[in-house]
């Protein structure tokens, strides 16, 4: 694929963008649990499969990126320690730069496939994605990636098993991407590819899932895998202990033990969902896997036990199905949630001295963070956030963008700024 | 170049202790070891107080204490008190088992206080305490409470060698305008010195258990301090009563340095504990060591019925999460930066690029 002097532009800002941001800034109790991991194997020769907080390929990865750096300290290169940063300056910018790589192939991905600039740059230069790649630190991209990458492979290169097989690599970096997979099965069952790719897609999954997982088994993580991994992401258990509940959870005030198993029932729904409308449809298949997976990721977000990073599986997802479908307005609107859920992240739920200097309780921005109510103010206005871009995705009548929109939202978090962080409403109602 | 690297670098920002060679003892608390009990059939050794003359109370006992309080409006807050003195050793580390029930509606706490060898009176209880102003809940309650960590709590030091704890009280409270009957009933108070019993973590141990002990001895080579401390992990297969609730703490000394969050276990069942010092609310009920470096799980309902130790792993940091507020940062420039990076220079790409390829959108449309 050859990039247009554009698209170019478009790729160097928003990567000169991130490098800008990644060595100043970083979320200090996630980068601490990275970090600490990546220094265990190159200072002690420990591999810290057991404790890893998240899956084994992530733990692979930031080995491959981390160990240049080493290379470079050995050879001399110095590094510096930034206010109160759990990570050196160049060491956060290497843990950081997969997820970086993995947002400059989703804007090549989104590139090729809908062959618009627009789309791509929408995605691209998001603060949602950029917040959590360069300041962050986090991985969620490190699971779109390839989940996007499957997605074009199923609609251009008609090869249904290389496609589940990129599925498989995106749940294993994040256990969403198995979502798309298991909806790739759903429709191989179907339309009975019983002796075709079924086989394939299934042996395939599995072989490749074993093989990453295996060494996990070796240094005896299996069961803390298990518990912190699966068990908790299906709602079966609170992981290490801390309560997980999500969006309407806190608008509602339920917090059932922190036990939520919804998922299960969500990934059910939606494999209904997909298969019932797959059987009735003829033809475009990749449309479909497009859409249910974004619904998915809606319903995952509202209904689960969901983390304000998931929030960035809607917006490459939103922009590609309004890319399809001819939905500017869901591009455009996919561009301001993830604008909005940057600012409310950062205000409501970290602080803006957590991710600049890595104090967890100085507050730079006082009136807008260190509020009463914040986590209630959040989830009002994430949740009604979602809403609109349910509307977005799925109603008629919002197909275009319309500029007041954005005052709109804006107006929307100044009401709900006043009722529940200076009237309390929340707090009068018992559920903040 | 990865596994070339591996356990090559000079071992200068990170600290870990794991395995169980960096485990020096293991031993459970049984609080088994009665030192005093109030048979609670003497009421003389009561005395009731009430913050207003028209309050009317009434104490009996029979091997339980009730107090009985009938509370007529008032537009301040009342309350009855029911007092007596005590007189044990702080050596003796002194855990105080109180069950009681108290009507719903009406508040209640618990006080204790004490002296030291020179009669100089100290508090163990603080108006924040969890044992102030607890909403009765119409049933029985069960509290352990040790004398020495809850005059810690609010003196920020343990009571002096000598020292005793000479005073128990309790008291229910009325909100201004209460009316009504209302009762205390205290159906045990005994004090308890901790036993302790040395076991094998990496068998299972099979005993009733008040709390875990696992003591390390790791080597700190690289000088870090308790604010270097980062975070820690154990797993174990646990099992407790079925009203077991319980936490884990990292302990320097009698310093908590680290805790990790509530857990249940009233089945078998494995479970890989995190804990970390943002995490810290509360402190353990029974004293460790000084100068040794603990690992405590410590029920604060229930007890553990069995326990294996599975693994656990202690880490430090050059630059651990900081939990205090740094001074002296002017955050001007850098907010400014972040915010240009973060949201104004994306922005303003996104409008230009929209406005020079807006063909591409009236295609679609």
């Amino acid at each position: 694929m050859k990039l247009t002097k554009p698209a170019s532009s478009v790729l160097l800002s928003g990567l000169a963008i991130r490098l800008g941001l990644a060595p100043l800034t970083g979320h200090p109790g996630d980068m601490a649990l990275f970090v600490t991991s990546q220094r265990l194997f190159f200072q002690t020769g420990t591999v810290d499969l057991k404790y890893f907080p998240t899956l084994p390929a992530v733990y692979y990865i930031q080995l491959l990126f981390y160990a240049p750096y080493q290379l470079l300290r050995l050879s001399g290169m110095p590094d510096f320690q930034y206010y109160y940063h759990t990570t050196l300056m160049i060491e956060g910018v290497f843990l950081k730069l997969p997820s970086i790589l993995c947002d400059v192939g989703i804007y090549l991905v989104l590139l090729s496939y809908t062959r618009k600039l627009i789309p791509a740059t929408l995605f691209f230069l998001n603060p949602l994605p950029i917040c959590l790649s360069s300041v962050w630190g986090t991985y969620d991209s490190m699971m779109l990636f390839p989940l996007l990458l499957g997605l074009y492979f199923f609609a251009t290169h008609n090869n249904r098993t290389p496609s589940s097989l990129t599925f498989v690599l995106s749940g294993l970096l994040k256990l969403f991407g198995f979502v798309t997979y298991v909806l790739v099965i759903c429709e191989s069952i179907i339309h009975r590819r019983f002796r075709g790719e079924l086989p394939l897609e299934i042996l395939g999954g599995l072989g490749i899932t074993v093989a990453i997982l295996f060494p996990v088994l070796l240094f005896g993580g299996f069961q803390s895998f298990l518990q912190v991994i699966v068990y908790r992401f299906i709602g079966l258990s609170s992981g290490t202990g801390g309560t997980h509940y999500g969006l309407l959870g806190e608008v509602f005030n339920i917090n059932p033990s922190g036990i939520l198993p919804t998922i299960p029932v969500a990934v059910a729904l939606t494999c209904i969902g997909f298969s019932y409308e797959s059987s009735r449809a003829k033809g475009l298949p990749s449309l479909l896997l497009v859409k249910w997976t974004l619904v998915a990721a809606l319903v995952f977000n509202l209904f689960s036990a969901s983390e304000p990073q998931w929030l960035l599986w809607l917006v490459p997802m939103g922009i590609l199905y309004g890319s399809l479908t001819g939905r500017i307005g869901l591009q455009y609107f996919a561009y301001l949630f993830g604008t909005f859920a940057t600012f409310l992240t950062i205000t409501l739920l970290q602080g803006t001295a957590y991710m600049l200097i890595g104090s967890s309780t100085a507050f730079i921005l006082e009136y807008i963070e260190s509020v009463p109510g914040s986590v209630f103010l959040y989830a009002v206005m994430t949740t009604t956030m979602i809403l609109m871009f349910c509307g977005y995705s799925f109603s008629k009548k919002l197909k275009s963008f319309r500029l007041e929109v954005v005052p709109l939202t804006v107006l929307l978090y100044l009401q709900a700024y006043f009722w529940i962080v200076i009237i309390g409403v929340g707090r009068i109602l018992g559920v903040s | 170049m990865v596994v070339v690297l591996r356990g090559k670098i000079d071992q200068t920002t990170i600290l870990n202790a794991s395995n169980l060679n960096s485990l020096e003892s293991s031993y459970y608390v049984r609080l088994n070891n009665t030192i005093w009990q109030d048979p609670l059939n003497d009421p003389s050794q009561w005395h009731v107080s009430s913050s207003q003359s028209n309050i009317t109370s009434r104490l009996s006992s029979d091997g339980e204490l009730h107090l009985n309080a009938s509370i007529a409006p008032e537009s301040y807050p009342q309350a009855v008190n029911l007092f007596r003195s005590v007189n044990f050793s702080i050596a003796q580390d002194p855990v105080l088992l109180i069950s009681l029930e108290a009507s719903v509606g009406i508040h209640y706490g618990i006080r204790i206080a004490g002296q030291d060898s020179s009669g100089n009176p100290f508090q163990a209880w603080s108006e924040s305490s969890y044992l102030q102003h607890r909403s009765g809940l119409g049933h029985k309650e069960n509290f352990t409470v040790n004398a020495a960590v809850e005059a810690y709590k609010v003196n920020g030091i343990f009571p002096a060698a000598g020292s005793s704890i000479t005073s128990l009280q309790f008291y229910i409270e009325a909100t201004a305008g209460q009316i009504g009957q209302f009762a205390l009933d205290v159906y045990r108070i005994a004090v308890v010195s901790p036993n302790q019993y040395a076991f094998d973590s990496a068998s299972q141990v099979l005993r009733s258990m008040d709390g875990i002990a696992l003591t390390l001895n790791a080597t700190n080579d690289l000088d870090y301090t308790d604010s270097n401390f980062a975070q820690g992990y154990i797993d174990y297969y646990v099992k407790g009563t079925q009203d077991l609730v319980y936490t884990v703490y990292f302990m320097h000394g009698l310093t908590v340095i680290g805790q990790g969050y509530d857990y249940s276990a009233n089945s078998l069942t494995y479970n890989i504990a995190t804990f970390s010092a943002s995490n810290i609310r509360s402190y353990p009920p029974f004293l460790t060591g000084n100068n040794t470096f603990s690992i405590i799980l410590s029920p604060s309902k229930g007890s553990f019925l069995s326990f294996q130790l599975g693994g656990f792993s202690v880490r430090y940091l050059s630059q651990a999460p900081l939990i205090s507020t740094p001074t002296n940062i002017d955050p001007g420039i850098i907010l400014a930066y972040y915010l240009t990076f973060l949201f104004v220079t994306p922005v303003a790409i996104v409008i230009l690029v929209s406005r020079l390829f807006a063909h591409e959108t009236n295609q679609a449309s």
